[in-house]
């Protein structure tokens, strides 16, 4: 039996473990805070879920980066808040090549049943909506827009970029359109080359090297780095059209994965989970 | 992992996906007897391709001077280094291992993982000599003090590790010209191509955050032109064509000719397994343990045909092809003297003197009433 094949087998025969996330009501609008302690104090105790280095796609890492990731959430009726905390000795953001970002991930299923899909990101037919924080975007928010190359290299040697000329006589200006199609990734459209107002990105997949991202993102995410540990938060309307959707009262699943930076992990290379968690969102 | 056929070492190999060849498959021929180094090359990818943000330092073509010369900073030693010891007897299929051989269980292919300082150098190691020259020294062949200047695009790989190691299948390579690809809108930049590439050809651009690589020059090739790093070339040094696997060489075919028929031209480091193709005439003066390292064992065969070029006059004519047209020869034929190049369609391209005519002029010019002088 191939690799691929084993996993898929158990995955599909002991997908959820059986505690779960215990998702409390609260009656303040998160949308409006979701980050203070004050907040957070109305959440049920931490729910402790166990990551393993990603096993199947190689590339892949030599071991386990982040063993543990912390969760609670609560919800008001509109939003899910979750709260992921994971312990990081280093903070590791990404500009220049060999440079990566801390990051964390959650993973809804989209047609949540007792059955969901493949944990390893959903399978063919059976997608899953994936919400992703990078530090590396949280610090271009930070500065209202992605890094400029002259910041990333201060002291680089450029004699001039194509249609972006200080003395362009009876030319005209050329429009930012013009200017763009000498840049690969943002001609093509690739998410990847755009800056993310909300700190977060949504993707969906069915299965790994399948995500695509999904036009303007509902969600938002700001992280704390702080006594060596991550304490991400990330809020996600309860309700999408296309996406995961969950129900007040109702029980959905979760899954993680988490990239630790200073291990060089980008991609397949992260901890994740190889169960889903269930979730249950409280009616009080 | 799937066993695939490598002629470049004689005999099966390792490789995570089943044996595709293209219908055809994009090539260019370097004669390294001939480069002068004058980035001319370089200059011409980098203006075409490579002059938006992020690309400062990124030369898709580059030119360094071997031994010591390397950009990204000591590619080749790093990536013979992680390598290890090999060996590889003349005339026999290449046993040692190849990068994806000598994969561990958490890489697709054996692979060092370069910074960016690394290609922050383009030059350093330019014209540095192999050899100390001391006072009164001088040369004799073959040159016991030695360099030579090697042009590098990206091979378009029969067995790309950049593409083998891509966890999102970004990178594709084409049917219809064995083009390899990044694509634009799917690569999330993770950056395993740049690390996966033995030969360094896979290139990261902080602000697309996406990784870039040498494109072929697909839009000319699809229109029957050469790359711009080819037609641009003073030194006239390359020709760009498609090239058959060896059981379906064409003895016409400019690349076929130069690599199968005639042995004059070698891929870089086989050894490496991924069947690149970018092939070179080794240049003749220089180490031969070097050359060896370089290019495998048969390297002096390839040396002696060039020594013979004189008795040759296919060959002889189809050097004299090379930088003499814009348009991609599929076909060539060498009679009374003259080298005729042909496109697909079998229409004459271009036709060369195997030598030129020797016109002697003299000092004052009549018709003008003018002294001719060779001041520029
Ligand atoms: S243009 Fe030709 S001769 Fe000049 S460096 Fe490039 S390959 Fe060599
Ligand atoms: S030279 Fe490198 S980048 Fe080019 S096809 Fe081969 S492996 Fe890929
Ligand atoms: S083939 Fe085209 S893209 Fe590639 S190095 Fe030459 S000029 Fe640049």
């Amino acid at each position: 039996m191939s690799p691929i094949r084993f996993y898929l087998s158990t995955i599909f025969l002991s997908t959820v473990s059986f505690a779960q996330i215990n998702v409390k009501k609260v009656t303040t609008n998160l949308s409006q805070d979701y980050q203070s302690v004050a907040v957070w104090q109305n959440a049920d105790k931490e729910f402790s879920v166990s990551l393993m280095a990603q096993p199947m796609v190689t590339p892949k890492p030599k071991q386990t980066s982040v063993a543990n990731v912390f969760v609670t959430a609560l919800h008001d009726g509109k939003n899910l808040a979750l709260r992921l905390r994971w312990s990081d000795p280093q903070i590791n953001d990404s500009d220049k090549l060999k440079s990566y970002s801390d990051a964390v991930a959650v993973q809804f299923p989209i047609n949540d049943n007792l059955q969901p899909p493949a944990v390893i990101m959903g399978h063919q037919g059976n997608p899953v909506h994936i919400f992703h924080w990078r530090y590396q975007y949280q610090m271009d928010v930070k500065q209202g827009s992605k890094r400029e190359i002259q910041q990333i290299y201060p002291n680089m040697t450029v004699d001039m970029y194509p249609q972006d000329y200080k003395f362009t006589g009876n030319i005209p200006k050329a429009t930012q359109e013009q200017k763009d199609a000498f840049l690969g990734g943002t001609a093509a459209g690739n998410p990847k080359s755009y800056y993310k107002p909300q700190g977060i990105d949504e993707l969906m997949a069915e299965g790994f090297s399948t995500t695509v991202t999904r036009p303007n993102p509902q969600a938002s995410a700001f992280g704390v780095w702080e006594n060596n540990e991550w304490k991400v938060y990330i809020l996600r309307p309860l309700k999408y059209q296309d996406g995961s959707s969950l129900q007040e009262g109702g029980k959905s699943h979760v899954a993680f994965a988490v990239w630790q930076g200073e291990n060089e992990e980008v991609g397949g290379m992260k901890s994740l989970t190889m169960a889903w968690t269930p979730l249950l969102l409280m009616e009080r | 992992m799937a066993k695939v056929k490598n002629w470049q070492i004689d005999r099966e190999m390792e490789y995570p996906y089943a044996e595709n060849r293209p219908k055809k498959q994009w090539a260019i021929v370097f004669d390294l007897n001939k480069c002068i180094a004058c980035q001319t090359c370089t200059l011409a990818c980098k203006t075409t391709w490579t002059s938006g943000k992020g690309q400062e330092y990124m030369l898709w073509n580059n030119v360094e001077t071997k031994p010591y010369g390397s950009y990204p900073l000591a590619w080749d030693v790093r990536v013979l280094e992680r390598l290890g010891h090999q060996a590889w007897e003349a005339k026999k299929p290449y046993y040692g291992k190849t990068i994806y051989e000598a994969a561990e269980a958490h890489e697709k292919a054996a692979h060092f993982s370069p910074e960016d300082q690394d290609w922050m150098y383009p030059n350093h190691g330019e014209d540095d000599c192999a050899n100390q020259v001391n006072g009164g020294d001088y040369l004799s062949l073959k040159h016991d003090k030695w360099f030579f200047y090697l042009p590098r695009t990206c091979a378009h790989c029969t067995y790309p590790a950049c593409l083998a190691a891509c966890p999102r299948k970004a990178i594709y390579k084409r049917q219809e010209d064995g083009v390899v690809l990044i694509d634009q809108s799917r690569c999330r930049g993770y950056g395993e191509c740049v690390k996966a590439c033995p030969y360094k050809k896979s290139m990261y651009n902080p602000h697309t955050r996406v990784s870039e690589k040498c494109i072929g020059c697909y839009p000319a090739v699809e229109q029957g032109l050469q790359p711009q790093c080819v037609v641009n070339c003073i030194g006239k040094i390359r020709i760009m064509g498609f090239i058959n696997p060896p059981w379906n060489a064409k003895a016409d075919n400019p690349v076929d000719y130069l690599v199968h028929k005639a042995g004059l031209a070698l891929p870089y480091y086989p050894q490496l397994g991924l069947e690149p193709n970018i092939y070179y005439i080794p240049p003749v003066h220089a180490n031969q343990e070097y050359l060896q390292q370089m290019f495998g064992p048969n390297v002096n065969q390839a040396i002696d045909a060039y020594r013979i070029l004189k008795d040759d006059k296919v060959a002889q004519g189809l050097l004299m092809l090379m930088g003499s047209t814009d348009r991609i020869i599929r076909r060539f034929e060498v009679k009374d003297d003259f080298a005729f190049g042909y496109d697909e369609s079998g229409d004459e391209l271009v036709s060369v003197p195997l030598v030129e005519k020797m016109i002697t002029r003299t000092a004052f010019d009549e018709k003008f009433g003018a002294v001719r002088n060779n001041t520029p």
